[in-house]
């Protein structure tokens, strides 16, 4: 250990804190807690086809409607068994993947769209950025999930489709923080310099405009992305989303509400894993937004 | 000055209207021949399909197509319920009282629990109550108002057996809708309500009042609650998009007989004519709102009235 290792550690230690006690005051109980059921989560997501006890379509009509562990239910099935003798742990595996992987699919759909929107009414300005805005606002005015419906009743439900729509959820925020990101950027010189060098459209924005613009898209993605889960929930909920033989956290627990009075645990499961997970991913967002940005007010 | 604010703002609301009713048309024309989607499967005829065709234009350029489908609109003609056969305007205005009286409770209820709880909350700041009160406002716009329905159900109506799950007719029946309805929402306003009125309670106007001898509450009453109020009515517009939404899914839940539950029985039967006249219905409600609150905003802010005006 050198002299110079001496004097700079304890001051270090006095901002951090050593132990317990400093690793508790740079990532709260509540923010660990949340980290942690996240990664269950992408655990989940990633490998739900080897952790599922069962598989999730298979049909046991001698076990329908058996309890959970320790409400006299066994071993075999520990979540329990829905109407049709489903094991409840192992579709629940199931949906928690294609959920997020859904609203993974819907939140990227919606950044790159938005984003492209906000690139192209900031560069070309005039009537394109006049169009564009008009349908920010319309958007912007519009409850989505009506907006969605009626693309579904018109056109019936597709998994294809029903991603795409879920994809256009929140597409006109990206757009309006692109545009008045870039608007400002272009000011700045080395947008400038790029354009006056030749770049294209898609080098000047793509390896340019958008790395200095990315960490605003991310915290709106941070905000988008549950938003999105709750989407797909809500309308697979009211059976208009995901549709059988495949199960999302929202479509099971649609099924489960017609058993609430002989078999709670269908419904309560999926229903206590959204809202845990929407928590989550709130407290974590907030923390990360915090730290990134020591300008927001915190206490807001 | 004002007029022009005013014309601006009505100006946008009529574009919203437009783009609303073009969105409609454009999907109702992608999503193939209207004669096999509207018309009953059982009267399909090829004299009927010519029939059709005829009667709604759809033989002529698809750009008077576009314009007879306004015409169509402003008269109120807007097809027949395929379930039924009804008037789809008919079907529809039938069931917003429903909604209007699930809707109005449930925002007396938020109002009532989320802005007395931020106005407490910031007037003591950092305390224990604030926690607490931050606590449960988040909890509150954290769970999903259609877990919150399942919960719900399983408590009151499994569990204690105290509460109908499904109807209408005693205040019991609404308790649980209501519930659903206005947690996520008293939750919003009330940390909304809260950083307002933490915005405003350090301003020296309000400082100024306390100096003077006013007391606490006549200067939160009087000078801060005003000031206050001008971000939370921006709120308002947001407010009401989550109602609509909301009541689609309480309503369905708690079989409801409003317009939340009749869209949702439309869209699952492809009755197209019927959710067009709620889509419609839901653009007008929002436009006109947002509209009001432009307006009440230019009202409540003379300052507003002034930048955006002049801009």
């Amino acid at each position: 250990m050198t002299d110079g290792d001496r004097m700079t550690t304890p001051a270090r230690s006095a901002v951090n804190g050593t132990g317990l006690g400093g690793f508790l005051s740079r990532y709260p109980v509540l923010v660990l807690l949340a980290a942690g059921w996240l990664a269950v989560i992408v655990l989940v997501t990633a490998f739900a086809g080897w952790l599922a006890p069962h598989d999730y379509t298979a049909m046991d009509l001698r076990a329908r409607l058996l309890p959970p562990l320790f409400w006299g239910g066994g071993l075999a099935h520990p979540f329990g068994t829905d109407q049709l003798g489903h094991d409840v742990l192992s579709r629940l595996l199931v949906s928690i993947r294609l959920s997020m992987l859904i609203a993974l699919a819907g939140t990227v759909i919606g950044a790159a769209l938005g984003t492209t929107l906000g690139f192209v009414a900031a560069h070309f300005r005039g009537w394109v950025d006049d169009l564009v805005m008009v349908l920010i606002d319309f958007q912007a005015a519009m409850p989505f999930a009506i907006l969605a419906l009626a693309v579904l009743a018109f056109f019936g439900n597709s998994l294809t489709l029903f991603i795409t729509i879920l994809g256009l959820y929140g597409w006109e925020r990206y757009a309006r923080i692109a545009r008045a990101m870039t608007l400002s950027a272009r000011t700045d010189g080395y947008a400038m310099a790029m354009e006056t060098l030749g770049a294209g459209f898609g080098r000047l924005y793509g390896r340019h405009i958008l790395p200095n613009i990315a960490s605003a898209l991310i915290v709106n993605m941070t905000v988008n992305f549950p938003e999105t889960i709750l989407l797909e929930s809500a309308l697979s909920f009211l059976g208009l989303g995901i549709q059988p033989p495949l199960t999302s956290l929202g479509n099971m627990l649609g099924f489960g509400r017609d058993y609430l009075t002989s078999a709670w645990w269908i419904a309560v499961f999926p229903g206590l894993t959204i809202v845990i997970t929407v928590l989550a991913m709130s407290i974590l967002g907030d923390w990360v937004r915090d730290r990134l940005d020591p300008t927001l007010d915190t206490t807001r | 000055m004002v007029i022009r604010f005013a014309l601006q703002k009505i100006a946008r609301a009529l574009v919203t209207i437009w783009l609303c009713v073009t969105f409609v048309f454009v999907i109702l024309r992608l999503s193939g021949d209207p004669t096999t989607t509207i018309l009953p499967l059982d009267a399909i005829t090829e004299e009927a399909r010519a029939l059709y065709r005829q009667r709604w234009g759809l033989d002529q350029p698809i750009f008077s197509q576009y314009l007879n489908y306004f015409g169509n609109i402003l008269r109120g003609d807007l097809g027949f319920s395929f379930r039924d056969g009804r008037d789809a305007v008919d079907v529809v205005a039938e069931r917003v009282p429903r909604t209007l009286e699930l809707m109005l409770v449930s925002a007396v209820v938020t109002f009532a629990i989320g802005i007395p709880a931020g106005v407490y909350a910031a007037l003591n700041r950092n305390s224990l109550a604030d926690r607490a009160v931050m606590t449960v406002a988040v909890l509150g716009f954290s769970v999903p108002n259609f877990v919150l329905a399942v919960l719900l159900i399983l408590l009151f109506a499994v569990t204690w057996r105290v509460l109908p799950t499904s109807g209408t007719g005693t205040w019991q029946h609404l308790v649980m809708p209501v519930i659903c309805l206005s947690t996520n929402w008293a939750g919003v306003f009330a940390r909304f309500t809260r950083s307002a009125m933490l915005e405003v309670l350090g301003r020296d106007y309000v400082r100024a009042a306390r100096a003077r001898g006013v007391p606490w509450y006549a200067a939160v009453r009087r000078h801060a609650l005003p000031n206050a109020a001008i971000p939370i009515a921006a709120v308002a517009g947001i407010y009401l998009g989550g109602l609509i939404v909301g009541s689609l899914i309480v309503e369905s839940v708690f079989a409801w007989p409003g317009v939340g539950r009749l869209l949702v029985d439309a869209v699952g039967d492809r009755d197209l004519a019927v959710v067009q006249v709620i889509i419609l219905l839901a653009a007008a409600a929002m436009v006109t709102a947002n509209l009001l609150i432009d307006l009440a905003y230019g009202w409540l802010d003379p300052r507003v009235r002034a930048v955006r005006g002049g801009s």
